[in-house]
């Protein structure tokens, strides 16, 4: 498709455009023919109009000028012309107009031009040569009583008087003095006068020629004449013959060539009123003039019918106009719509498409191609969901991968729990390694001082002495030196089959893969598979590698530490009775400690009340300064007492903890350092706290105290009998009494005066002892506000009545 | 002439003796103290529950004793029907324990505490307590 390489957004603003430029050029259209439809209507009303009033202007400027020249003619006034200067003037200006109106239709130019010639003929044939005719008339009329008028004024005969008197003066002089010759000049002058003045008359009256002879010989004549005068005057009469001469000319110039002129015009005017009648009569203008309407009126059905047919192409306008609009309103929609539908289509197929893919892949299909190859967004969506379709299923298959790898590593380490020996740990690593990536064979070989040792297989017995030491000379070696893996699938059958050779079907490949702990291989993987290595095995057990190499190290490990506790085992057990004993020792030195110093407090205060009250008066001065010393002495001890209490007190005393104590289990402490004497005295112990199973003490005094009694009853055992201890507790009275029984030697109560609790008090001479045991007992119970009693027989026993208050301290 | 019997229990003889002393020299006049001493607190309570004994005026009895602590004499010579509350018992002993400190202090029979010795002006200001009293 041709449209694939636009964007969507493109598409859709190009139908929409496309669309628009239709209905713009389509409403233009309609728009333009409306207008020409208007145009037209316009033309044929305002045009037509015009050129019927045009027609009919120049028909009256025709008739005006007929009857301006009509009545011209017979008034012969000038005024009447002047409708026919108009006409004449403005018509062809109009005609041209109207041949610019009609300028469409030739015929019609023609017509008027036609109608322009015709006035020109009716003008040329008929009015000019009338009106000319009318004109001479009217001048030569004119010119006659101009003449008339000359005459008639007389001016002409006064100057002639004049120049009558005058020469009468001049003859007369003449007379006087005599000179004929004079008298005869001046005669002929004014003979010569005359007949110029007759002359002239009678052409003025009569026109011919024929008169002018005699002015124009007079005229010569006196000329000459006047000369021959002239040179007669003398004085005065000269003067006279100039003032002749001056009229002579004065009249020639005034008088006769204007009325030789006006004469002359006369006879020029040929035509008279006759003429005119005779013209109009002839009626040629009229011919021409009815000829000229006939021209109109055809031209006006002419423009009649041109306006019909322009009215009608106007309605053609007007109803492609119609057809163009309605075009334009069916077809503009349907455009949009099928637009519309293209592009929904378009979208909707497309999308439909996506959505089917989106479908598959969100089922998890993952081969998936989209059938969408437009360069538009809806393109790219589909290049997108490709791509992304691409990207889940590599994801997919990494995350395959990475869940096979996950499960090999989780199946692996927990194989590896537990605690292996070396050979046991071999075997479930090749075990699981070697079913885990579906391997025909594989074998575990140790790496230690002893070199390379085969310690467990599978799918293969463990290779013999021989095949070792080939393996040792071979690829083993260069694995244990490169230190990295080495694949070998072009092994020589010799090779296989000596390694192999309980196998069914041989390996065609086989992996070496070291696994090396900080740079030491520990331990060296076989495995032999049929199938062709391959990338994701070598990841699993590069990914393995650590576990395995963490566990062997910790299985050695392991073996050395068992080894080492077992020694040391040895020796605890020794240090233990040692520590034991140490502990008691410990233990009762504290009480002692504690017990002394606040003992001691009283011998201390006693002395220094003593001293004070000693009276040295009279006691010489040696005496006076050893007691002085005693004091002093007595207060550095009981300072150093003071000491002492406070830091024993804050130590011991009151920061042992006193809880419930069981008393089995304290029992049971106190005689765990004595299993060698109850041992060696084959003592029986009789135990029984059901009575009273728990008291409030502190439990290293509850111990010692147990530790004390007993240890003191076997100890003074009888030489006769194994020794027999019952302890057993009860409730008594406000307190818990816990009652030690033993059949030993017994202790003369009476001998001992009751110092028996006391410190340093021994009975038996013939044991050994401390003298410390009985006085911290009785010190301890009494601590807590207890008390100890004692029952004895010599000979038979003695019992310990321990009496622990029940109240809480 | 007034007799004012005083009794003291400690097991030690030397603490005896030195009290017994420092009281003789307190003895004046028509005013006579008749200062008793017991080591075993038991034999005291033993006579004056029999009767052997009649009760004195004042005990000055230590803490720390072998068989009854000074605190159990005085529970048992304050339960006995011959015991009035005009007796005055006072503590004299060299504890410095708390808990000792704490007992004298809530016990209803203990007019009050003395550290072992006490000076011949605390011996006596408690005599002449013990005057005023009778």
């Amino acid at each position: 498709m041709i449209l694939d390489n636009y964007t969507f957004k493109q598409k859709v603003l190009g139908a929409f455009i496309l669309s628009s430029l239709f209905i713009l050029l389509s409403g233009g259209l309609a728009f333009q023919y409306t207008r020409q439809v208007d145009a037209k209507f316009e033309a044929v009303i305002k045009k037509d109009a015009v050129i019927i009033e045009n027609s009919r202007t120049l028909l009256k400027l025709v008739v005006d000028m007929e009857s301006g020249q009509k009545g011209y003619l017979i008034t012969g006034k000038e005024e009447f012309l002047e409708p026919y200067y108009k006409g004449k003037e403005k018509f062809p200006k109009l005609l041209e107009e109207q041949i610019r109106l009609v300028s469409e239709y030739p015929d019609q130019v023609e017509k008027l031009r036609d109608i322009k010639a015709k006035l020109q003929e009716w003008e040329d044939k008929a009015a000019t040569p009338e009106i000319e005719l009318a004109h001479n008339v009217a001048r030569g009329e004119m010119t006659y009583q101009e003449l008339e008028e000359q005459i008639a004024v007389g001016y002409g005969k006064k100057i002639i008087d004049e120049i009558r008197l005058q020469l009468r003066i001049l003859r007369r002089n003449f007379e006087l003095s005599g000179s004929l010759k004079g008298q005869l000049a001046t005669a002929d002058l004014l003979k010569e006068m005359l007949d110029r003045e007759t002359g002239l008359r009678g052409f003025a009256l009569t026109g011919r020629e024929s008169f002018l002879e005699p002015y124009y010989s007079g005229e010569k004549g006196f000329s000459d004449k006047f000369v021959d005068l002239y040179a007669l005057c003398k004085g005065r009469n000269k003067e006279i013959a100039t003032k002749v001469l001056q009229l002579s000319d004065r009249w020639s110039k005034k008088v006769a060539l204007k009325q030789i002129e006006s004469r002359k015009k006369l006879n020029e005017s040929p035509n008279t009123l006759e003429d005119l009648k005779l013209v109009i009569n002839e009626k040629t203008g009229k011919a021409i003039l009815d000829e000229l309407r006939q021209m109109f009126k055809e031209f006006l059905a002419i423009e009649k019918q041109k306006t019909e047919a322009r009215y009608q192409d106007a309605s053609k306008s007007s109803l492609i106009s119609w057809i163009v609009i309605i075009l334009v309103v069916v077809i503009a929609p349907i455009i949009l719509v099928f637009t519309g539908v293209k592009l929904s289509d378009y979208v909707g197929d497309n999308m439909r498409k996506l959505n089917e893919v989106a479908k598959k892949v969100s089922k998890g299909e993952r081969d998936i191609e989209i059938d969408i190859h437009s360069k538009d967004e809806i393109g790219e969506l589909a290049n997108e969901m490709q791509l992304m379709a691409h990207t889940i299923d590599v994801s997919h298959q990494k995350a395959e991968n990475r869940t096979w790898l996950l499960t090999g590593i989780n199946q692996l380490n927990e194989v590896l729990k537990g605690d292996h020996t070396i050979q046991s740990l071999a075997s479930v690593i090749i075990k699981e390694v070697t079913s885990y990536l579906k391997l025909d064979a594989g074998v575990y070989f140790e790496v230690n001082s002893k070199g390379v040792v085969p310690l467990s297989s599978r799918g293969v017995p463990l290779p013999q002495n021989e095949n070792r030491e080939l393996l040792r000379d071979g690829v083993l070696k260069d694995v244990l030196e490169s230190k990295v893996y080495k694949l070998y699938d072009n092994l020589n059958a010799e090779f296989l089959t000596v390694k192999f050779s309980a196998l069914e079907v041989s390996p065609s490949t086989v992996l070496f893969f070291p696994l090396v702990k900080d740079d030491k291989v520990l331990a060296v993987l076989e495995l032999g598979f049929r199938e062709h290595f391959e990338g994701h095995i070598q990841e699993y057990l590069v990914e393995v590698q650590n576990a395995i190499v963490t566990s062997i190290v910790t299985c050695y490990n392991r073996q050395k530490l068992q080894e080492l506790a077992e020694e040391t085992d040895r020796q605890a057990k020794g240090l233990n009775v040692q520590s034991k004993k140490l502990q008691t020792a410990n233990d009762e030195l504290k009480q002692l400690n504690y017990i002394t110093s606040h003992n001691l407090k009283t011998p201390v205060t006693n002395i220094e009340a003593l001293l004070s009250m000693l009276n040295l008066e009279g006691e010489s001065s040696m005496n006076q300064e050893l007691v002085g010393r005693i004091n002093k002495s007595t207060q550095s001890m009981k300072e150093t007492l003071k000491g002492l209490n406070e830091v024993i007190d804050v130590k011991e005393g009151y920061s042992i903890p006193v809880s419930n104590q069981s008393f089995s289990e304290c029992y049971e402490k106190a005689i765990e350092g004595m299993s060698n004497e109850i041992d060696s005295t084959q003592a029986q112990l009789i135990v029984d706290f059901s009575k009273a199973k728990e008291v409030f003490f502190p439990e290293i005094h509850l111990v010692s105290i147990f530790q004390n009694l007993i240890s003191n009853a076997l100890k003074y055992k009888s030489n006769d009998r194994s020794p027999r201890i019952v302890v057993s507790s009860s409730l008594e009275d406000g307190y818990t009494l816990v009652k030690i029984k033993d059949n030993g030697l017994g202790i003369d109560l009476e001998l001992m005066e009751g110092k028996l609790f006391g410190l340093y008090q021994r009975y038996h001479t013939k044991q050994e002892g401390t003298g410390v045991g009985l006085y911290l007992v009785k010190s301890t119970l009494e601590n807590y506000n207890g008390k100890i009693e004692v029952e004895s027989q010599v000979g038979e026993g003695t019992t310990f009545y321990l009496y622990f208050a029940n109240e809480e301290l | 002439m007034k007799n004012y019997n005083i009794y003291v229990v400690d097991d030690d003889e030397n603490a005896l003796f030195i009290t017994q002393m420092l009281l003789d020299q307190l003895s004046s006049g028509d005013e006579n103290l008749n200062v008793q001493t017991f080591e075993y607190p038991v034999e005291l309570f033993d006579q004056l529950k029999s009767g052997e004994l009649s009760q004195p005026e004042l005990f000055i009895v230590d803490i720390n004793m072998p068989r009854l602590t000074g605190f159990e004499l005085i529970d048992r010579i304050t339960e006995l029907p011959s015991y009035s509350n005009d007796i005055l018992i006072y503590i004299h002993s060299t504890s410095e324990r708390e808990e000792d400190m704490e007992r004298i202090k809530s016990s209803p029979f203990i007019n009050g505490n003395y550290a072992k010795h006490m000076s011949i002006e605390n011996l006596n200001s408690l005599v002449n307590e013990m005057k005023n009293n009778h």
